[in-house]
Protein backbone atom coordinates (compact mmCIF):
# COMPACT_ATOMS: atom_id res chain seq x y z
CA UNK A 1 0.00 0.00 0.00
CA UNK A 2 1.52 3.45 -1.07
CA UNK A 3 2.22 5.99 1.73
CA UNK A 4 -0.59 8.22 1.83
CA UNK A 5 1.36 12.04 1.32
CA UNK A 6 -0.40 15.13 2.10
CA UNK A 7 0.08 18.41 0.90
CA UNK A 8 1.12 21.11 3.22
CA UNK A 9 -2.11 23.04 3.88
CA UNK A 10 -1.82 27.08 2.71
CA UNK A 11 -2.94 29.55 4.98
CA UNK A 12 -5.58 32.10 4.14
CA UNK A 13 -5.15 34.74 3.92
CA UNK A 14 -1.55 34.40 3.77
CA UNK A 15 1.31 35.44 6.32
CA UNK A 16 2.59 38.49 4.74
CA UNK A 17 5.30 40.56 7.01
CA UNK A 18 7.44 43.64 5.93
CA UNK A 19 10.48 41.23 5.13
CA UNK A 20 8.16 38.80 2.48
CA UNK A 21 7.07 41.78 1.19
CA UNK A 22 10.86 43.17 0.77
CA UNK A 23 11.86 39.35 -0.12
CA UNK A 24 9.05 39.03 -2.36
CA UNK A 25 10.47 42.26 -4.52
CA UNK A 26 13.81 41.24 -4.91
CA UNK A 27 13.19 38.28 -6.37
CA UNK A 28 10.14 39.08 -8.82
CA UNK A 29 12.14 42.12 -10.50
CA UNK A 30 15.37 43.67 -9.20
CA UNK A 31 14.75 46.91 -11.13
CA UNK A 32 11.66 47.69 -9.55
CA UNK A 33 12.90 46.86 -6.37
CA UNK A 34 16.21 49.74 -7.43
CA UNK A 35 13.95 51.83 -8.92
CA UNK A 36 11.47 52.11 -5.41
CA UNK A 37 14.62 52.35 -3.01
CA UNK A 38 15.91 54.98 -4.85
CA UNK A 39 13.11 56.84 -5.35
CA UNK A 40 12.53 56.56 -1.64
CA UNK A 41 15.91 57.12 -0.69
CA UNK A 42 15.56 60.78 -2.65
CA UNK A 43 12.25 61.47 -1.33
CA UNK A 44 13.50 61.70 2.22
CA UNK A 45 16.74 63.37 1.74
CA UNK A 46 15.30 66.14 -0.12
CA UNK A 47 12.44 66.27 2.39
CA UNK A 48 15.02 66.05 5.35
CA UNK A 49 17.18 68.85 3.06
CA UNK A 50 14.52 71.61 2.62
CA UNK A 51 12.81 70.93 6.08
CA UNK A 52 15.60 71.12 8.43
CA UNK A 53 18.42 72.46 5.86
CA UNK A 54 18.17 76.37 7.76
CA UNK A 55 18.91 74.47 11.21
CA UNK A 56 21.57 71.93 10.03
CA UNK A 57 22.97 73.94 6.87
CA UNK A 58 26.38 72.59 5.91
CA UNK A 59 25.77 69.26 7.66
CA UNK A 60 23.67 68.16 4.74
CA UNK A 61 26.35 69.03 2.59
CA UNK A 62 27.13 65.61 2.25
CA UNK A 63 23.93 64.20 1.98
CA UNK A 64 23.44 66.74 -1.06
CA UNK A 65 26.03 65.54 -3.06
CA UNK A 66 25.86 61.77 -2.27
CA UNK A 67 22.61 60.45 -0.95
CA UNK A 68 20.31 63.20 -3.51
CA UNK A 69 22.99 64.03 -6.02
CA UNK A 70 24.92 60.47 -7.08
CA UNK A 71 22.23 58.89 -6.03
CA UNK A 72 19.59 60.87 -8.20
CA UNK A 73 22.28 60.65 -11.41
CA UNK A 74 22.08 56.82 -10.71
CA UNK A 75 17.82 57.09 -10.26
CA UNK A 76 18.36 58.90 -13.79
CA UNK A 77 19.73 55.56 -15.46
CA UNK A 78 17.53 53.30 -14.01
CA UNK A 79 14.25 55.29 -14.39
CA UNK A 80 14.61 55.41 -18.04
CA UNK A 81 15.31 51.43 -18.23
CA UNK A 82 12.40 51.26 -16.04
CA UNK A 83 10.60 53.29 -17.91
CA UNK A 84 11.71 51.74 -21.07
CA UNK A 85 11.09 48.31 -19.75
CA UNK A 86 6.99 49.02 -19.22
CA UNK A 87 6.66 50.84 -22.38
CA UNK A 88 7.91 48.12 -24.61
CA UNK A 89 6.65 45.33 -22.53
CA UNK A 90 3.28 43.96 -23.50
CA UNK A 91 2.75 41.99 -20.48
CA UNK A 92 -0.90 43.14 -18.76
CA UNK A 93 0.81 43.43 -15.29
CA UNK A 94 3.35 45.97 -16.47
CA UNK A 95 0.43 47.60 -18.54
CA UNK A 96 -1.59 47.97 -15.83
CA UNK A 97 1.65 49.71 -13.56
CA UNK A 98 2.41 51.95 -16.25
CA UNK A 99 -1.26 53.29 -16.36
CA UNK A 100 -1.74 52.79 -12.74
CA UNK A 101 1.01 54.90 -11.78
CA UNK A 102 -0.05 58.37 -13.17
CA UNK A 103 2.69 59.44 -10.49
CA UNK A 104 4.99 58.87 -13.08
CA UNK A 105 4.23 62.23 -14.56
CA UNK A 106 5.74 63.50 -11.24
CA UNK A 107 8.87 61.13 -11.70
CA UNK A 108 9.43 62.58 -15.36
CA UNK A 109 8.88 65.96 -13.77
CA UNK A 110 11.29 65.79 -11.12
CA UNK A 111 13.71 63.95 -13.37
CA UNK A 112 13.72 66.61 -15.81
CA UNK A 113 13.95 69.67 -13.19
CA UNK A 114 16.52 67.69 -11.29
CA UNK A 115 19.02 67.48 -14.47
CA UNK A 116 18.43 70.99 -14.81
CA UNK A 117 19.23 72.42 -11.62
CA UNK A 118 22.52 69.72 -11.54
CA UNK A 119 23.47 70.50 -14.90
CA UNK A 120 24.78 73.78 -14.20
CA UNK A 121 27.96 71.63 -13.80
CA UNK A 122 28.76 68.05 -13.62
CA UNK A 123 28.46 65.74 -14.60
CA UNK A 124 26.14 66.25 -17.01
CA UNK A 125 26.91 69.11 -18.54
CA UNK A 126 30.46 67.72 -18.88
CA UNK A 127 29.17 64.46 -20.58
CA UNK A 128 26.56 66.37 -22.84
CA UNK A 129 27.08 70.13 -23.16
CA UNK A 130 24.12 70.25 -25.41
CA UNK A 131 22.22 69.76 -22.23
CA UNK A 132 22.86 73.41 -21.55
CA UNK A 133 21.55 74.89 -24.03
CA UNK A 134 17.85 72.38 -24.44
CA UNK A 135 17.38 73.32 -20.85
CA UNK A 136 17.77 76.64 -20.50
CA UNK A 137 14.51 77.94 -20.95
CA UNK A 138 13.27 76.50 -17.68
CA UNK A 139 16.49 76.52 -15.73
CA UNK A 140 15.33 79.50 -13.99
CA UNK A 141 12.52 77.58 -13.13
CA UNK A 142 13.45 74.15 -12.41
CA UNK A 143 14.15 74.45 -8.55
CA UNK A 144 10.63 75.90 -7.96
CA UNK A 145 8.86 73.12 -10.17
CA UNK A 146 11.49 70.37 -8.52
CA UNK A 147 10.00 71.14 -4.79
CA UNK A 148 7.36 72.33 -5.13
CA UNK A 149 6.11 69.42 -7.19
CA UNK A 150 7.54 67.20 -5.05
CA UNK A 151 4.74 68.54 -1.52
CA UNK A 152 2.08 68.82 -4.33
CA UNK A 153 2.67 65.07 -5.21
CA UNK A 154 2.95 64.14 -1.11
CA UNK A 155 -0.50 65.71 -0.62
CA UNK A 156 -2.47 64.06 -3.86
CA UNK A 157 -0.72 60.80 -2.48
CA UNK A 158 -1.76 61.04 1.08
CA UNK A 159 -5.02 62.77 0.64
CA UNK A 160 -6.07 61.07 -2.34
CA UNK A 161 -4.21 57.46 -2.16
CA UNK A 162 -5.56 55.16 -4.83
CA UNK A 163 -8.14 57.55 -5.34
CA UNK A 164 -7.52 59.86 -7.55
CA UNK A 165 -4.24 59.39 -9.45
CA UNK A 166 -5.20 55.86 -9.53
CA UNK A 167 -8.64 56.33 -10.33
CA UNK A 168 -7.52 58.90 -13.48
CA UNK A 169 -5.24 55.43 -14.67
CA UNK A 170 -8.26 53.38 -14.19
CA UNK A 171 -10.91 55.49 -16.27
CA UNK A 172 -8.01 55.45 -19.01
CA UNK A 173 -7.60 51.45 -18.66
CA UNK A 174 -11.16 50.70 -18.26
CA UNK A 175 -11.67 52.83 -21.51
CA UNK A 176 -9.20 51.31 -23.23
CA UNK A 177 -10.22 48.15 -22.81
CA UNK A 178 -13.13 48.85 -23.62
CA UNK A 179 -12.33 49.76 -26.81
CA UNK A 180 -9.81 47.12 -27.60
CA UNK A 181 -12.63 44.40 -26.90
CA UNK A 182 -15.35 46.67 -29.35
CA UNK A 183 -12.26 46.40 -31.75
CA UNK A 184 -12.51 42.32 -31.40
CA UNK A 185 -16.00 41.53 -31.85
CA UNK A 186 -16.27 43.57 -34.82
CA UNK B 1 24.42 102.84 6.50
CA UNK B 2 24.02 100.95 2.27
CA UNK B 3 27.43 101.58 0.66
CA UNK B 4 27.83 101.06 -2.94
CA UNK B 5 30.59 101.17 -5.93
CA UNK B 6 30.04 102.96 -9.01
CA UNK B 7 31.29 101.53 -11.97
CA UNK B 8 32.74 103.83 -14.64
CA UNK B 9 33.45 101.29 -18.00
CA UNK B 10 34.81 105.01 -19.44
CA UNK B 11 37.46 105.46 -17.62
CA UNK B 12 38.41 101.90 -16.74
CA UNK B 13 41.63 101.21 -19.23
CA UNK B 14 41.79 97.12 -18.65
CA UNK B 15 44.68 97.03 -16.34
CA UNK B 16 43.39 94.12 -14.95
CA UNK B 17 44.80 95.39 -11.69
CA UNK B 18 41.42 94.54 -9.71
CA UNK B 19 41.11 90.69 -10.56
CA UNK B 20 44.15 90.31 -9.43
CA UNK B 21 43.85 92.16 -6.09
CA UNK B 22 40.52 90.02 -5.65
CA UNK B 23 42.42 86.73 -6.00
CA UNK B 24 45.25 88.47 -3.31
CA UNK B 25 42.91 89.25 -0.86
CA UNK B 26 40.68 86.37 -1.11
CA UNK B 27 43.65 84.09 -1.27
CA UNK B 28 42.41 82.26 -4.30
CA UNK B 29 44.45 79.93 -6.50
CA UNK B 30 44.88 80.83 -9.85
CA UNK B 31 43.71 79.04 -12.73
CA UNK B 32 44.27 78.06 -16.47
CA UNK B 33 42.72 80.47 -18.41
CA UNK B 34 42.85 81.60 -22.27
CA UNK B 35 42.17 84.95 -23.88
CA UNK B 36 39.01 85.49 -26.24
CA UNK B 37 39.00 86.82 -29.86
CA UNK B 38 38.50 90.40 -27.42
CA UNK B 39 41.31 89.39 -24.98
CA UNK B 40 38.84 89.00 -22.08
CA UNK B 41 41.72 86.74 -19.96
CA UNK B 42 39.55 84.65 -17.70
CA UNK B 43 36.64 83.69 -20.12
CA UNK B 44 34.37 83.64 -17.21
CA UNK B 45 34.03 83.86 -13.56
CA UNK B 46 34.74 80.68 -11.54
CA UNK B 47 34.59 79.71 -8.55
CA UNK B 48 38.21 80.73 -7.57
CA UNK B 49 37.08 84.13 -9.62
CA UNK B 50 35.15 86.58 -7.79
CA UNK B 51 35.99 89.18 -10.69
CA UNK B 52 36.93 90.22 -14.28
CA UNK B 53 37.33 92.66 -16.60
CA UNK B 54 35.63 92.04 -20.47
CA UNK B 55 37.02 93.41 -23.03
CA UNK B 56 35.10 94.17 -26.15
CA UNK B 57 36.25 95.64 -29.34
CA UNK B 58 33.57 98.22 -31.45
CA UNK B 59 34.07 99.52 -35.06
CA UNK B 60 32.20 102.16 -36.12
CA UNK B 61 31.82 101.52 -39.75
CA UNK B 62 31.03 105.33 -40.70
CA UNK B 63 34.26 106.55 -39.40
CA UNK B 64 35.89 103.73 -39.82
CA UNK B 65 37.38 104.16 -35.53
CA UNK B 66 37.44 100.80 -33.30
CA UNK B 67 37.07 102.17 -29.68
CA UNK B 68 37.59 99.54 -26.70
CA UNK B 69 35.54 99.01 -24.06
CA UNK B 70 36.67 97.13 -20.47
CA UNK B 71 34.25 96.56 -18.61
CA UNK B 72 34.38 95.12 -14.66
CA UNK B 73 32.19 92.35 -13.99
CA UNK B 74 30.97 90.12 -10.66
CA UNK B 75 28.28 89.99 -8.44
CA UNK B 76 26.18 93.16 -8.48
CA UNK B 77 24.91 92.52 -4.87
CA UNK B 78 21.02 92.83 -5.40
CA UNK B 79 18.36 94.63 -2.87
CA UNK B 80 16.86 92.03 -2.87
CA UNK B 81 18.77 88.73 -3.69
CA UNK B 82 17.05 85.83 -6.08
CA UNK B 83 20.05 83.82 -4.79
CA UNK B 84 19.35 84.22 -0.76
CA UNK B 85 15.71 83.65 -1.66
CA UNK B 86 16.13 80.51 -3.35
CA UNK B 87 18.79 78.98 -0.62
CA UNK B 88 16.99 76.75 1.22
CA UNK B 89 19.55 76.33 3.68
CA UNK B 90 19.83 80.13 4.29
CA UNK B 91 23.67 80.02 3.13
CA UNK B 92 23.46 83.80 1.75
CA UNK B 93 22.98 86.67 3.17
CA UNK B 94 22.03 90.24 2.30
CA UNK B 95 24.57 92.57 4.80
CA UNK B 96 22.74 95.80 5.61
CA UNK B 97 26.21 98.14 4.30
CA UNK B 98 25.13 96.02 1.07
CA UNK B 99 27.23 93.01 0.46
CA UNK B 100 25.12 89.94 -0.79
CA UNK B 101 27.66 87.09 1.00
CA UNK B 102 27.80 82.96 0.33
CA UNK B 103 28.91 81.08 3.96
CA UNK B 104 30.76 78.43 2.60
CA UNK B 105 30.46 76.60 5.60
CA UNK B 106 26.61 76.16 5.44
CA UNK B 107 26.25 75.96 1.38
CA UNK B 108 25.24 72.57 0.49
CA UNK B 109 25.98 72.86 -3.40
CA UNK B 110 22.40 72.63 -3.75
CA UNK B 111 22.68 74.89 -6.86
CA UNK B 112 19.48 76.75 -6.44
CA UNK B 113 21.10 79.87 -6.23
CA UNK B 114 22.58 79.55 -9.50
CA UNK B 115 19.46 79.04 -11.41
CA UNK B 116 18.15 82.05 -9.27
CA UNK B 117 20.59 84.37 -10.25
CA UNK B 118 19.33 86.35 -13.48
CA UNK B 119 23.05 87.80 -13.86
CA UNK B 120 24.19 84.40 -13.86
CA UNK B 121 27.16 84.86 -11.10
CA UNK B 122 27.17 82.26 -8.28
CA UNK B 123 30.08 79.58 -9.39
CA UNK B 124 29.84 75.66 -8.50
CA UNK B 125 33.19 73.78 -7.77
CA UNK B 126 32.83 70.41 -8.62
CA UNK B 127 35.95 69.25 -6.15
CA UNK B 128 34.50 71.23 -3.07
CA UNK B 129 30.82 70.62 -3.92
CA UNK B 130 30.11 74.37 -3.37
CA UNK B 131 29.56 77.74 -4.82
CA UNK B 132 31.39 81.05 -4.12
CA UNK B 133 31.44 84.42 -5.63
CA UNK B 134 32.10 88.32 -4.77
CA UNK B 135 31.26 88.94 -1.06
CA UNK B 136 32.28 92.62 -2.13
CA UNK B 137 34.81 92.45 0.76
CA UNK B 138 32.39 92.62 3.78
CA UNK B 139 35.59 91.75 5.97
CA UNK B 140 37.06 95.14 4.71
CA UNK B 141 33.48 97.32 4.49
CA UNK B 142 32.94 99.61 5.48
CA UNK B 143 35.72 101.12 6.87
CA UNK B 144 38.05 100.11 3.93
CA UNK B 145 36.70 99.96 0.21
CA UNK B 146 36.59 96.43 -1.40
CA UNK B 147 39.91 95.15 -3.05
CA UNK B 148 39.31 95.82 -6.34
CA UNK B 149 38.46 99.56 -5.72
CA UNK B 150 41.45 100.33 -4.16
CA UNK B 151 43.64 98.55 -6.99
CA UNK B 152 42.13 100.90 -9.35
CA UNK B 153 44.15 103.32 -10.93
CA UNK B 154 42.03 105.33 -12.48
CA UNK B 155 38.68 105.39 -10.05
CA UNK B 156 36.77 103.66 -12.90
CA UNK B 157 35.56 101.69 -9.17
CA UNK B 158 34.45 104.00 -6.56
CA UNK B 159 33.43 102.94 -3.08
CA UNK B 160 31.55 104.98 -0.57
CA UNK B 161 27.61 105.52 1.12
CA UNK B 162 24.94 104.76 -1.29
CA UNK B 163 23.25 108.21 -1.46
CA UNK B 164 26.96 109.28 -2.41
CA UNK B 165 27.52 107.22 -4.94
CA UNK B 166 24.11 107.64 -6.58
CA UNK B 167 24.83 111.33 -6.64
CA UNK B 168 27.93 110.89 -8.22
CA UNK B 169 26.45 108.62 -11.05
CA UNK B 170 23.62 111.30 -11.41
CA UNK B 171 26.32 113.82 -12.57
CA UNK B 172 28.55 111.12 -14.73
CA UNK B 173 25.43 110.47 -16.38
CA UNK B 174 25.20 114.02 -17.56
CA UNK B 175 28.34 114.05 -18.58
CA UNK B 176 28.33 111.32 -20.58
CA UNK B 177 24.58 111.71 -22.28
CA UNK B 178 24.38 107.51 -20.50
CA UNK B 179 22.33 105.67 -18.72
CA UNK B 180 22.87 104.37 -15.05
CA UNK B 181 22.18 100.63 -14.18
CA UNK B 182 21.44 98.94 -10.88
CA UNK B 183 19.68 101.96 -9.64
CA UNK B 184 17.93 105.56 -10.22
CA UNK B 185 16.92 104.24 -14.45
CA UNK B 186 16.37 100.80 -13.31
CA UNK B 187 16.37 98.48 -10.31
CA UNK B 188 17.08 95.23 -10.72
CA UNK B 189 15.87 92.85 -7.80
CA UNK B 190 15.33 96.22 -5.98
CA UNK B 191 18.81 97.93 -6.85
CA UNK B 192 21.82 96.89 -6.92
CA UNK B 193 24.78 97.96 -4.78
CA UNK B 194 27.34 98.13 -8.18
CA UNK B 195 26.08 100.80 -10.23
CA UNK B 196 26.83 101.47 -13.36
CA UNK B 197 27.08 104.49 -15.20
CA UNK B 198 27.23 104.13 -19.32
CA UNK B 199 27.69 106.50 -22.42
CA UNK B 200 25.67 103.42 -24.06
CA UNK B 201 23.08 101.26 -24.18
CA UNK B 202 22.97 98.36 -21.00
CA UNK B 203 22.99 95.41 -24.12
CA UNK B 204 26.04 96.81 -25.34
CA UNK B 205 28.00 95.38 -22.26
CA UNK B 206 25.69 92.04 -22.00
CA UNK B 207 23.90 93.49 -19.17
CA UNK B 208 20.58 91.54 -19.19
CA UNK B 209 17.53 93.14 -18.94
CA UNK B 210 16.21 91.88 -15.08
CA UNK B 211 12.57 93.27 -12.82
CA UNK B 212 12.56 94.81 -9.89
CA UNK B 213 11.48 92.20 -8.23
CA UNK B 214 12.80 88.31 -8.25
CA UNK B 215 9.87 86.02 -10.05
CA UNK B 216 6.79 85.65 -8.06
CA UNK B 217 7.64 81.53 -8.60
CA UNK B 218 10.31 81.91 -6.49
CA UNK B 219 8.85 82.49 -2.67
CA UNK B 220 7.12 78.81 -3.79
CA UNK B 221 10.30 76.97 -3.13
CA UNK B 222 10.13 78.01 0.61
CA UNK B 223 6.58 77.96 1.40
CA UNK B 224 5.56 75.72 -0.68
CA UNK B 225 6.25 72.77 2.44
CA UNK B 226 2.98 74.06 4.56
CA UNK B 227 1.47 71.69 1.33
CA UNK B 228 2.83 69.34 4.38
CA UNK B 229 0.29 69.91 6.93
CA UNK B 230 -2.99 68.89 4.73
CA UNK B 231 -1.00 66.15 3.87
CA UNK B 232 -0.10 64.96 7.65
CA UNK B 233 -3.50 65.53 8.10
CA UNK B 234 -5.13 63.55 5.69
CA UNK B 235 -2.82 60.41 6.20
CA UNK B 236 -3.39 60.50 9.95
CA UNK B 237 -7.10 60.47 8.71
CA UNK B 238 -6.71 57.68 6.84
CA UNK B 239 -4.98 56.07 9.71
CA UNK B 240 -8.00 56.36 11.94
CA UNK B 241 -9.84 55.23 9.43
CA UNK B 242 -7.81 52.13 8.84
CA UNK B 243 -7.00 51.19 12.63
CA UNK B 244 -11.46 52.01 13.29
CA UNK B 245 -12.28 49.16 10.50
CA UNK B 246 -9.49 46.98 11.89
CA UNK B 247 -11.13 46.82 15.41
CA UNK B 248 -14.49 46.00 13.50
CA UNK B 249 -12.87 43.38 12.21
CA UNK B 250 -11.76 42.19 15.37
CA UNK B 251 -14.82 42.38 17.12
CA UNK B 252 -16.36 40.23 14.70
Amino acid sequence: MPKETSAPRKKYPPEVSKTTVIKGMLRTSLLDSAFHLLMAILLITGLIMDILGPWLGGWLHWMRQIAHGYLGAFFVLIFIVYLAKILYSKKMRTVLTATNYVDFLFYIAFVITGITIASVNSPWITYIPELAEVLAPIASYAPTIHITGTYVWILFSTVFPGGFLHGLASAYLIRHLKKRSKRGIQ
Amino acid sequence: MEYAVLVDPDKCVGCRACQVSCKRWNNRPGEETSFSNEWTNPLELSFNTYTHIQFKLEHNEATDEIKWRFFNWRCMHCHEPACAEACPVNAITKFEEGPVVVDESRCIGCKFCISACPFDIPKFDTVTGKVSKCHMCYDRVPSREPSCVQACPTDALVFGPKEKILQMAKDRKVELDGHIYGDVDNKPLGGTSFIYVLDTEASVFGLPEVGERAPVTLPLIRNSKWLLIPAAAGGLLYLAAWRNSRMKEKEK
